[in-house]
């Protein structure tokens, strides 16, 4: 009964998604407060129901249910309970339940936490989610539903995808969603905006705490993913410019872009338009990398679907979203009045360059992604456009971010005094030129990795500098300091930790990039191998039997002059019921590296192929990530995100007191 | 039924949640009030951003990252702001309709979300299966039981075809002219579903019997099994000569006629089939599964088949009479299943006490699946198995039919 519930749940939310895809925009045209208040509840209840269906399906997963047909092919009962729960969105119509249930959800946020909007202009958000909303629910109602029946089940399911059962993918989908689907709500405030024919600071300071916290989750949905690449495809590799990573990447790098334009608009009411087009831009990206993983264009780990018709279906949707709101952009956005002017050398005339390149990156990345399947279907010729091609592009359009990206926080609005901001940097100039020395005196080089070191000390260093002016770090006693440090908005501390963050990022892929040393070779057990001052010894191997596995694992033992020894022990293993290998690498992180090693089959003398990497700095880039998500939550928790709703008292006190 | 009541009780309280704002006579007053001068409201929000912003400015002088100059500056855009935001909802407000306490835009929006809940609702009603119960692993154990019973039965039968095999074999080195041995061979490779190695054994029968139609149709259905159900150049020629002998083998004709089929000629498939069908001796236990095969493949084509088929062949053996069908006819589903489930009583009671009837023990078996009865299907299998274990040719049928029928796995 409960799987009945769940899909009678679905299809209902199906219906009330229709009813707030309508009433809210007449309610809002009309300017009726009765209709006007039913509007949010549409949303909730929206969410409330494909929640339910959520929950259902959940319950069929965790008893195992085989009558549903999606855990019969998914799910087995020998499986370990995490990732019973987990294969609920490790296919296709499960992820996409997942995929409409965060929509929902941010639907019912808005429409929940939503009071301080203006009711017409939270009406027509609502509304533009609900559209949204019926596109999607009715794509899983009839082409990927769920909750199908099988009358007579057998006993056990088909199991799940091997690779898909470890813990870092299996928590990566919902972050990722919550990332992209959360440009939703942007798209959504954006449209509306479009209808109301109104952007103003107002708006921006809105629609700002949704787009950072998509931003929040979707940087560290893409960094589980990249871990989970690192430690689990056993190559150890991160990135591969693969279309799906550079499906959740579009997104991110127009989100990041948005972000930053939406400040414009919030303090100084100029960028309306093109702020507007970042909005649309940034979950069209969405879509179109829903549609690339969902319509089986692509095909990788990720790509559960390969059925035409839900390719069909998605492009359809992703022409209705996209072609209707850029239609509608051209025709409403040449009314938006223009604000505050400014110089070319102010904080907006940087971050209209942050923008404008963020946006060429993006571009380049939708080239490199498209390219190959567009010359496939055109020509039938199959290429690959891999790292050599985004290392050209993507590298040289970063490189004048970052270095500006010191720039940017320390400009006054309107106009600046480029030598003056220059000054203050001279501290971060000389780290840079010191760091470079030092790596060129201890590595000698090679040329990429001195500047990849210099422009990530210049990057932390410079965000380090404007925030110690603004608390007046040495300038005035500690304890002034300090206490001006507490005072200062949270979002300062924000900007900081996040830009911090890009810098050890960007040191992270530099150490890792240039310094990474690795060998492949077989062992006997007890012999060893010496890569970069370690000596790698294969131990021991031994079988064990896993709860749906078996496993065979070695011991590698370590050993580096003056270090601690270490103990590796990764594994290979087979997954009996889909009959699939994965490899489990042994990793050891410090603050210096990783020491990574994997463990393969036997070759014909009976010695076993080990691979063995000594990959330094690469635990900066996930530590750099984890700060850069630390520094966006922290100015999510900026004050001047939490205004109240409006009260009457607050209105008449409001009208005799201009400021608080 | 009581999924039923749950159901509605959720279609209700989304409907009371959604319409609550619809149906209250009057607004209540504190938080959640609706106030009558939307215009205000929109200030308010307004409003409460720039004072924000104001008080974001006073700030910034006390911590002295803004000179009081560009506080004046910074100020007076945001008043500006205010008194544009004032102005923009207070000329959009002039032209406003004034909205009466009750218009019909409401009751209209209240029938419409009413209207769209019945629709998920039939749509509900076409798409889910609010027949179907939950079926967690748990609820299964009885299941889980009769697979384990049913995997013992069927490694009892592979035990006696295997050991007829390795003696067969002994056998023939040592006598390889023998034909009836060869047949054995075959057959019981083929109930193995060995069918490759079972080609062999035929060929020597054939090669022995001096390329006999019986034989001949044997190799044939080797070579189709051999390959996944195909029937290839080889196959087909081998039906052709088994065709033109005197062998009555029904195997010939119905492999023809899916040698037709598998070409696209499904017309000739059919005539084949018919005619096979209506040549058939009265009693012949293929002849249900040939008829259902004409029936889908004029089903899927079109074929009008009304009164090719002999009646008088229609697949009942020593079944009811034609009063007891007439009786049937009459009957309550409940009777109709009584008078059912006493027929196949009555067989299984005669098989108990005369069981070498090996036709008997293969409608038994159909008739338990067709009634549902898994597990009787399952014993009777092993039973008749077990009667004929000196016989592999025998055991060969029976697996065969049991796989057909669903008794066991493919």
């Amino acid at each position: 009964m409960i799987v009945e519930i769940g899909h009678y749940a679905l299809i209902l939310s199906l219906v009330v998604a229709l009813a707030q895809a309508t009433l809210p925009f007449l309610a809002a045209s009309r300017r009726d407060p009765v209709l006007l208040a039913v509007a949010p509840r549409l949303a909730i209840t929206c969410f409330a129901l494909v929640g339910t269906s959520f929950i259902a399906l959940t319950y069929a997963y965790v008893t195992s249910d085989f009558s549903v047909l999606n855990v019969l092919s998914n799910s087995h009962t020998s499986k370990p309970m995490i990732y019973k729960i987990t294969g609920v969105w490790a296919n296709h119509e499960g992820s996409m339940l997942l995929w409409v249930m965060i929509l929902t959800l941010f639907g019912g946020a808005v429409a929940a936490f939503g009071r301080n909007l203006p009711p017409s202009l939270l009406a027509r958000v609502v509304g533009v989610m609900g559209l949204i909303a019926v596109g999607f629910i009715l794509f899983i109602i009839l082409t990927s539903n769920p909750f199908e029946r099988v009358i007579n089940p057998p006993l056990d399911g088909e199991g799940m995808n091997p690779l898909l059962q470890d813990p870092g993918i299996a928590i990566h989908p919902p972050f990722l969603y919550l990332g992209y689907v959360g440009f939703s709500v942007a798209f959504a405030f954006a449209v509306a905006a479009l209808i109301e024919g109104r952007v103003d600071p107002a708006w921006a300071r809105w629609v700002r705490p949704w787009t950072l916290a998509a931003w929040v989750f979707l940087t560290a949905g893409i960094g589980l993913g990249s871990w989970w690449a690192y430690y689990e495809l056993g190559w150890g590799g991160w990135w591969f410019w693969d279309p799906v990573e550079n499906a959740s990447f579009m997104p991110w790098l127009a989100g990041t872009a948005l972000l930053h334009s939406a400040i414009v608009v919030e303090k100084r009411d100029a960028l309306k338009s093109w702020t507007i087009f970042l909005a649309i831009l940034a979950f069209s990206f969405s879509l179109l990398g829903t549609f690339l993983v969902r319509s089986g264009a692509l095909t990788s780990v990720h790509a559960f679907a390969t059925d035409p018709t839900r390719g069909v279906f998605i492009l359809f949707l992703l022409f209705i979203a996209v072609g209707g709101s850029l239609a509608l952009y051209a025709w409403r956005a040449p009314t938006l009045k223009g604000g505050g002017l400014f110089q070319p050398i102010s904080r907006e005339g940087a971050l209209v360059f942050n923008n404008v390149l963020l946006s060429i990156a993006a571009a380049m990345v939708l080239l490199g992604t498209l390219y190959p399947l567009l010359l496939e279907t055109v020509t039938g010729e199959k290429i690959s456009v891999g790292e050599p091609f985004f290392n050209a592009t993507f590298v040289p359009i970063m490189t004048p971010v970052i270095i500006a990206m010191a720039f940017g926080p320390l400009m006054p609005w309107k106009r600046a005094d480029l030598m003056g901001v220059f000054n203050k940097l001279r501290i971060a100039l000389a780290a840079t030129v010191v760091i470079v020395l030092i790596t060129l005196w201890l590595s000698g080089g090679p040329a990429f990795a001195l500047f990849g070191m210099g422009l990530a000390t210049w990057l932390l260093v410079g965000s380090i500098i404007e925030w110690a002016g603004r608390i007046k770090l040495f300038r005035e006693p500690f304890g002034t300091s300090l206490r001006r440090m507490r005072n200062l908005p949270r979002s300062a501390h924000g900007t900081m930790l996040a830009h911090a963050g890009v810098a050890i990022v960007v040191a992270g892929i530099t150490g890792s990039q240039a310094w990474t040393d690795e060998a492949v070779q077989s062992l006997g057990i007890g012999e060893s191998a010496h890569i970069a001052d370690h000596t790698f010894t294969l131990s021991d191997i031994r079988e064990y039997q896993g709860p749906n596995f078996v496993a065979r694992e070695a011991t590698i033992t370590i050993t580096t002059p003056g270090e601690r020894t270490v103990i590796l022990t990764p594994e290979k293993r087979v997954y009996t019921v889909e009959g699939m290998p994965t490899t489990e690498a042994g990793i050891q992180s410090s603050f210096t590296g990783d020491i990574y090693a994997v463990i393969g089959d036997q070759d014909e003398s009976g010695k076993w192929i080990t691979r063995f990497y000594v990959k330094p700095m690469i635990p900066w880039m996930w530590a750099g990530g984890l700060i850069m998500v630390f520094g966006g939550l922290m100015s999510l928790s900026d004050r001047r995100y939490r205004i109240g709703a409006p009260t009457r008292s607050q209105k008449s006190a409001a009208k005799a007191v201009p400021a608080e | 039924m009581t999924i039923w009541i749950v159901l509605a009780a959720i279609t209700l309280l989304v409907a009371g949640f959604i319409l609550w704002p619809l149906v209250q006579k009057r607004p209540v007053s504190g938080n959640d009030a609706i106030p009558q001068d939307d215009t205000d409201i929109e200030i308010d929000h307004d409003l409460a951003v720039y004072r924000d912003q104001l008080s974001e400015i006073e700030r910034d002088i006390e911590r002295g990252v803004l000179s009081a100059e560009q506080a004046n500056a910074a100020r007076i855009e945001v008043q500006r702001r205010i008194l544009n935001a004032d102005q923009r909802i207070r000329s959009k407000s002039e032209h406003l309709p004034v909205i009466a306490k009750t218009s019909p835009l409401r009751t209209v929006s209240a029938i419409a979300v009413v209207v769209f809940l019945l629709g998920g609702l039939g749509l509900y009603l076409d798409l889910g299966r609010p027949d179907l119960p939950d079926r967690p692993i748990a609820s299964r154990a009885e299941e889980i039981a009769a697979i384990q019973h049913a995997q013992s039965v069927n490694s009892d039968r592979i035990d006696v075809l295997n050991r007829a095999v390795s003696d067969l074999s002994q056998k023939l080195i040592q006598d390889p002219t023998n034909l009836k041995g060869w047949e054995l061979l075959g057959a019981s490779l083929m109930a193995l579903g060995r069918p490759v190695e079972a080609q062999t054994a035929f060929l020597e029968a054939i090669k022995l019997s001096d390329r006999d139609g019986d034989y001949l149709a044997m190799y044939a259905e080797s070579l189709i099994r051999g390959d996944n159900g195909q029937i290839n150049a080889t196959a087909r020629g081998v039906l052709k000569e088994a065709a033109t002998s005197n062998s009555t083998d029904p195997r010939i004709q119905y492999y023809l006629g899916l040698s037709d089929a598998q070409d696209g000629n499904i017309a000739a498939a059919v005539d084949r089939w018919i005619a096979l069908v209506n040549d058939a001796p009265g009693d012949a236990s293929w002849v249900p599964m040939v008829v259902a095969r004409i029936t889908d493949a004029a089903l899927a084509q079109g074929i009008d088949i009304e009164g090719r088929l002999n009646v008088a062949k229609a697949p009942q053996m020593r079944g009811p009479s034609d009063q007891d069908v007439a009786n049937a006819q009459q009957m309550t589903p409940e009777e109709r299943q009584e008078m059912i489930n006493s027929m196949v009583d009555g067989l299984a009671e005669r098989l108990e006490s005369e069981p070498n009837d090996p036709d008997g023990w293969a409608r038994l078996m159909q008739a338990y699946m067709v009634l549902g009865k898994t597990d009787d299907a399952q014993n009777a299998l092993k039973k008749a198995s077990g009667v004929f274990a000196d016989q592999p040719e025998l055991v060969a049928r029976f697996d065969a039919l049991a796989k057909e029928i669903g008794i066991i796995a493919n």
